[in-house]
């Protein structure tokens, strides 16, 4: 069967060569998957987007921290292993990464901190202390401010489909999430919220994330997309018109 | 299996070839060379234009049909005259008139000078042609061009009378200046033009317009191996780039189609 199939152009990009793209894209520009309010994020840059801060009465704003590693992308046919929740289906992708959810707890070392003061200690709470510290330092060695941030990662499962969208003016295949699913995460009802939460950030992050056609298919020939993006045989191809 | 691959079929390669003809440079030369009898310098310049159609062959052939090229051919040629009319010697003739004298004829020395005649021809031809599939990485570049294979059998647009026509035209206006040529001129074109005749016009015309197709590249695909994939938008969006790792292009038959296919492996 031909490739192109009546039209006069086909490309396709293997699931590696998508993944190699994305992996180029979040490491050349980081802050498509980092955002923080000013706390822990003062100004935007190459690595993080800075954000406002989550506005609550007496608190001055919540400070958040919300990071992705680079999401890794498996196209149909299913190979990365999911969970049961999810099934992949013909035309989708699906795609594992890890969050890192992080808030400035400024309540914390208070008074009503179980943790304050020099009261003894059992060893997991040590260790906790021991942790908190660790990721303070971290924060203080960027610019942000956050004066205890505490973290969490969670690893996450979605599945999605692809869509034509536009890259600075020129055809590109965007990423649309149609399910997520989060890891080890109890009791149920916080899972959800969690999902919700995070699937509404992981679509925005997506959107982000385009990949222009022309990189597709490597600047060879010239491509006016009417087939596709499609998904078929761990690839995702297109086909037009010059 | 490659990572990415592009493909187009044989309308499409079309479509690119004309547009790549119609996009490379005028092609020029100068030099001299054999016209029929004579030796004549040459300055000549051609410009590829349509193909008619592409034919695509697996697995490594590019047939472009009916590719045109328009050209043109200044000629300088030097043409001696005595070579083609005698010279004309009359002696002097006197006669003796009673009263008068002697009253003499004056003599009448020609000797035909050497003119040079300038030719102008333009015309087109058309061939077609074979091209191979060279990939190349020069320079941090990757390149994928048709090149033309062997020699192309030349088919001229104009009729070869009709160019025969031209050149009998310039050097009849060349020699118009030489005193008493005029009842000469008629004899001296004619024997200029049978002199040339077909073989030494298409003597002349191959071998300075075959090089102008011969060995020409067909630009079909160029990228540096330093893959632009975004280009900088702000001091937080640097250009986002990832590496050509290797470049392929055959013809491949997949039925019904024989489609040109272009792979490449990429990394971050």
């Amino acid at each position: 069967m031909s490739l192109t199939e009546g039209w006069a152009v086909f490309v396709s990009a293997h699931e590696s060569a998508l993944n190699d793209l994305v992996t180029a894209l979040t490491t050349a520009r980081p802050h498509f998957l980092s955002y923080g309010s000013p706390a822990f994020t003062p100004v935007s840059t190459r690595f993080d987007t800075a954000m406002a801060a989550i506005p609550f009465p007496g608190t001055g704003g919540i400070d958040w921290h919300v990071r992705f590693t680079t999401p890794h992308l498996d196209l149909y046919k299913q190979e990365d292993p999911l969970p049961p929740e999810l099934t992949l289906g013909p035309g989708e992708f699906s795609l594992t990464t890890t969050v890192q959810l992080c808030v400035d707890c400024t309540s914390r070392g208070g008074k009503g901190d179980p943790t304050h003061g020099d009261r003894a200690q059992g060893a997991d709470e040590r260790a906790a202390r021991e942790a908190a510290k660790a990721e303070r330092e971290r924060w203080d060695e960027s610019r942000g401010k956050a004066r205890n941030p505490i973290c969490t990662e969670l690893g996450v499962a979605a599945i999605g489909h692809l869509v034509p969208t536009s890259s600075g003016g020129e055809p590109a295949v965007g990423f649309a999430l149609d399910a997520i699913e989060l890891v080890d995460v109890t009791p149920d009802s916080l899972e959800s919220v969690l999902e919700c939460l995070l699937g509404t950030v992981l679509r925005a992050v997506l959107a982000t994330l385009a990949i222009p056609l022309s990189a597709i298919r490597v600047g060879a020939f010239t491509l006016t997309p009417a087939q596709g993006p499609l998904i078929e045989a761990d690839a995702v191809l297109a086909r037009g018109s010059l | 299996m490659p990572e990415i691959i592009a493909a187009i079929d044989e309308g499409a390669a079309t479509t690119i070839f004309t547009t790549l003809a119609a996009g490379l440079p005028p092609q020029s030369s100068s030099g001299s060379s054999s016209f029929g009898p004579f030796t004549a310098a040459y300055a000549a310049t051609a410009t590829l234009s349509s193909p008619g159609t592409v034919d695509l062959i697996p697995p490594g052939t590019i047939r472009v049909a009916d590719l045109r090229m328009d050209w043109h051919l200044h000629l300088s040629l030097s043409l001696d005259i005595g070579d083609f009319l005698p010279d004309i010697h009359i002696p002097q003739v006197c006669v003796h008139i009673p009263c008068v004298g002697d009253v003499c004829t004056p003599k009448i020395d020609i000797v035909w000078p050497t003119v040079t005649v300038p030719i102008d021809l333009s015309d087109y031809v058309k061939t077609t042609v074979d091209l191979g599939i060279a990939v190349t990485l020069v320079a941090g570049t990757w390149k994928v061009e048709g090149v033309v294979q062997g020699v192309p059998n030349l088919q001229f647009g104009l009729t070869t009378a009709a160019m025969l026509a031209v050149v009998g035209a310039a050097v009849a206006a060349a020699v118009a200046w030489v005193p008493l040529i005029g009842p000469f001129l008629a004899v001296l074109v004619a024997a200029v033009v049978a002199a040339i005749g077909v073989a030494g016009l298409t003597g002349l015309l191959d071998p300075i317009l075959t090089p102008f197709i011969s060995g020409t590249r067909f630009p079909v695909y160029a990228q540096p191996q330093l893959f632009t994939v975004l280009p900088a938008a702000g001091a937080n969006d640097p250009a986002v780039t990832i590496t050509l790792d290797t470049i392929a292009a055959e013809v491949q038959h997949n039925p019904p189609e024989d489609e040109l296919v272009l792979s490449a492996d990429i990394s971050a």
